[in-house]
């Protein structure tokens, strides 16, 4: 993952510098998953995320199966899905739908959102990939 | 100030370098430029390695890159010093930093590699080079004899 530190002058420091910059992960998808945790944001640390995704499908020469943006909002104490803000935001839900039946859902403990993936079957000889690229603001 | 760092994660971070002079010489130290983010707990080692052939190993702590300091979030020349000369012919080598145990990386405790554009070490490139994808920036001290 690679981030960018904004630091004092200084060699160390006792407060957290702000991190910024882009993480990308890598996850593969397993066939007939079910609520496998992909990414976990805590609402002690992190206010909101932006992601990029890919999911692409390996065993079709890179197949495209969808590609998108989201944005993880926490609001009223739990993680959600939000649209991008222009006046007010507006909750989508806590799923989003993708092509092969791959879903990938929100649920948060404590604070914690986990965003999970389920599949559905797609042969024995699926295999795929998850790209997330994600910024944060911290809390 | 600001800098680019990868987090070093399971499978740890390593750099390509040749060495292509023709005198072999002796390491004293290696200095990777490491940033530690509030670091709990964790052993690591550097290693050096020409093919298959490891040619230097090492392990080090997150307390000894802490060193003392009070402060959680450092960025540091961290010296790794070879307990022996370790000899470097013309080659290649890469060098590489691992967790060995106790290291659990979060977006709160983690260990960092610094990347730098002006690293002496590292052949400089007029072309456009991106941020992201300067290389890790080391330093290296070798023995040398003291002429009287």
């Amino acid at each position: 993952m690679t981030r960018i530190v904004n630091f004092s002058d200084s060699f160390v420091a006792a407060t957290e510098p702000s991190l910024e910059g882009l993480d990308q992960e890598n996850y593969t998808i397993q066939n007939n998953a079910s609520d496998v945790v992909l990414f976990t944001i805590d609402n002690s640390v992190y206010n909101s995320a932006f992601f990029n995704f890919e999911i692409i499908r390996l065993d079709i020469s890179n197949t495209y199966m969808e590609t998108g943006h989201f944005q993880l909002l926490f609001h009223d104490g739990s993680w959600k899905f939000a649209k991008g803000i222009s006046a007010g935001h507006e909750i989508i839900s806590d799923v989003i739908d993708n092509p092969f039946n791959v879903v990938m859902s929100l649920t948060t403990s404590m604070g914690v959102g986990s965003l999970k993936y389920s599949s559905g079957n797609m042969g024995s000889g699926y295999t795929g990939t998850f790209k997330i690229s994600i910024t944060r603001i911290v809390a | 100030m600001k800098f680019v760092m990868d987090v070093i994660k399971e499978n740890g971070l390593e750099i390509d370098l040749v060495y292509s002079g023709t005198a072999r010489i002796q390491l004293g130290a290696i200095i990777p430029y490491l940033y530690f983010h509030n670091l709990i707990s964790g052993e690591f080692i550097l290693t050096i390695v020409n093919g298959l052939d490891e040619v230097f190993v090492k392990q080090f702590n997150y307390l000894d890159i802490k060193n003392g300091k009070t402060e959680d979030y450092i960025h540091v020349y961290h010296p790794i010093v070879c307990p022996y000369p370790v000899p470097i012919e013309n080659g290649s080598y890469t060098i590489g930093i691992y967790p060995v145990s106790g290291y659990e990386p979060t977006g709160n405790n983690f260990l960092g590699w610094i990347k730098q554009h002006e690293d002496i070490q590292v052949p400089m490139s007029y072309g456009t080079l991106s941020d992201a994808k300067n290389p890790y920036t080391i330093r290296f001290k070798e023995y040398s004899r003291i002429h009287s």
